[in-house]
């Protein structure tokens, strides 16, 4: 067993085996050597709040007999015509990612900061589901963004970005 | 920013995301999704021109024409198959895919485009992956075609013909390198080391006169060593006029180059003329004198 602790100083019991989803944490154990001695030592985790290190672990626990994912996408292999798909997400991973907006994010931060490949590409497959065919202005309504650029800005970006626009 | 009323904890929104999650995210959305994105405050605006998110589009869609490029250059084979899709190298990654892109949208009907689409795109189908594997192999270019074959089955594993061709210079290959502790013969395109040296220790054998040339007798010696039998006169000034002759006399880079074009066909052969010789077509270590 592997002892985390997050933000708020609350302490987490993990399989170690369920843990090492996180290269982070994979590669802090090898560092430090046999798990016997780690054990009573927790891992401090200032970055990730309790409530969102619970759904890491529940995510882990879940995904524990995957083959664990390097770079890239799982997903881009079976894919015949070469394009990634974005739409095709499990039920459970679908159900794991109904969450608020910012705890989505917070899961997106703590799934890049602990190295879960596998996790961030779920997590931002469904943040690009939630932009999908949108157009700029229903993005910032969706993410509550406001507009930031000057009208001079805006025609650059405009003009910039022209070229994927339908005729 | 109004950020007192939102939901999330300040510091965490969409566009205060890592560069690395942003770039997830745009690697799973549509470039017109990514162009939106990009337009929709300061923040986001980089997504429009990054080159790691443009490039990895540029490579799920449209295949990725540098990697073959590089696997051509390394075959020899660079100067002259050119890839007529490849664009300045010189241009952005962004650029290179708007410019696909709008080629594509330009065309009227959905049937021509996807026509278009396989007819001007690598990744489209896995014959063309094919057919530069095939051109590496008959180049001798085996490493090149087997990586120019994984990529055409990344691409469309359907293809049969990749697999049969992988099969056979995997066969190859296995044969010129060896097996388990068998000494390679060749080293890339070329003979190797050990097997360059065995084979100048056997031409130095044959050259009595010690003039670094094998004369015609002396070749035909050599031949009659190896298969038994003389040859024609004829035949023996054609073999050294096609491999590399001096004043009718067979040079050592011509007997090396004889060779390679042999082990490149069958390296069995070569094993089997070695032992001949009195070496070890395995170990290419000379046998003991007692086993001649």
């Amino acid at each position: 067993m592997v002892k985390l602790t997050s933000s708020e100083g609350t302490e987490f019991d993990v399989e170690r085996s369920v843990i090492e989803r996180s290269l982070l944490i994979k590669n802090l154990l090898d560092d430090v050597g046999e798990s016997d001695t780690c054990a009573y030592t927790p891992i401090p985790l200032p970055n990730v709040s309790g409530p969102i290190l619970a759904k890491v672990i529940e995510y882990c626990e879940h995904h524990r007999n995957d083959p664990v994912v390097g770079h890239g996408d799982a997903d881009a292999e079976l894919d015949a015509s070469g394009a990634r798909v974005s739409d095709e997400i499990d039920e459970w991973d679908m159900e794991f990612c109904k969450v608020d907006q910012g705890t989505l994010f917070e899961m997106i931060l703590a799934a890049n900061y602990l190295d879960i490949r596998s996790m961030l590409d779920l997590t931002c497959k469904t943040v690009a589901n939630m932009i999908k065919n949108k157009t700029p202005e229903e993005i910032r309504k969706t993410f509550n963004i406001t507009n930031d650029f000057s009208p001079e800005e805006e025609e650059q970006v405009q003009r910039e970005n022209a070229w994927c626009e339908d005729r | 920013m109004t950020s007192m009323d939102l939901d999330a904890p300040l510091g965490c929104q969409l566009y205060t995301l890592p560069e690395e999650a942003l770039r997830t995210v745009a690697q799973h959305a549509s470039a017109m999704d990514v162009c939106h994105l990009a337009k929709v405050c300061r923040s986001l605006r980089w997504l429009a021109k990054d080159d790691t998110v443009w490039r990895s589009k540029y490579v799920d869609v449209y295949g990725d024409v540098d990697t073959v490029k590089e696997h051509l250059d390394a075959a020899g084979l660079a100067p002259h198959v050119s890839l007529a899709a490849s664009s300045e190298p010189t241009i952005e990654w962004w650029q290179r895919y708007a410019e696909r892109y709008q080629v594509a949208r330009d065309v009227d009907h959905d049937e021509e485009a996807d026509e278009l689409h396989a007819q001007t795109t690598l990744q489209a189908n896995g014959e063309c992956y094919y057919l530069l594997a095939f051109i590496c192999y008959v180049a001798n270019a085996f490493r090149p075609a087997l990586a120019l074959l994984e990529m055409g089955r990344d691409a469309d594993d359907t293809y049969t013909p990749i697999d049969e061709l992988e099969a056979e210079v995997i066969q190859l290959v296995e044969k010129a390198e060896g097996t388990g502790d068998d000494v390679p013969l060749l080293a890339g395109r070329h003979l190797s080391d050990e097997l360059a040296r065995v084979l100048t220790d056997i031409f130095q054998g044959f050259d009595q006169d010690g003039d670094q040339h094998l004369s015609l007798d002396e070749l035909d010696a050599f031949i009659f060593f190896s298969n038994g039998q003389h040859a024609p006169r004829e035949f023996l000034q054609h073999f050294a006029a096609n491999y590399g002759a001096d004043a009718g006399r067979l040079t050592l880079d011509g007997f090396l180059a004889f060779f390679l074009q042999q082990t490149l066909d069958d390296p069995e052969e070569t094993r089997k003329d070695l032992a001949k010789h009195g070496w070890n077509g395995r170990t290419l270590q000379k046998e003991p004198a007692s086993a001649l």
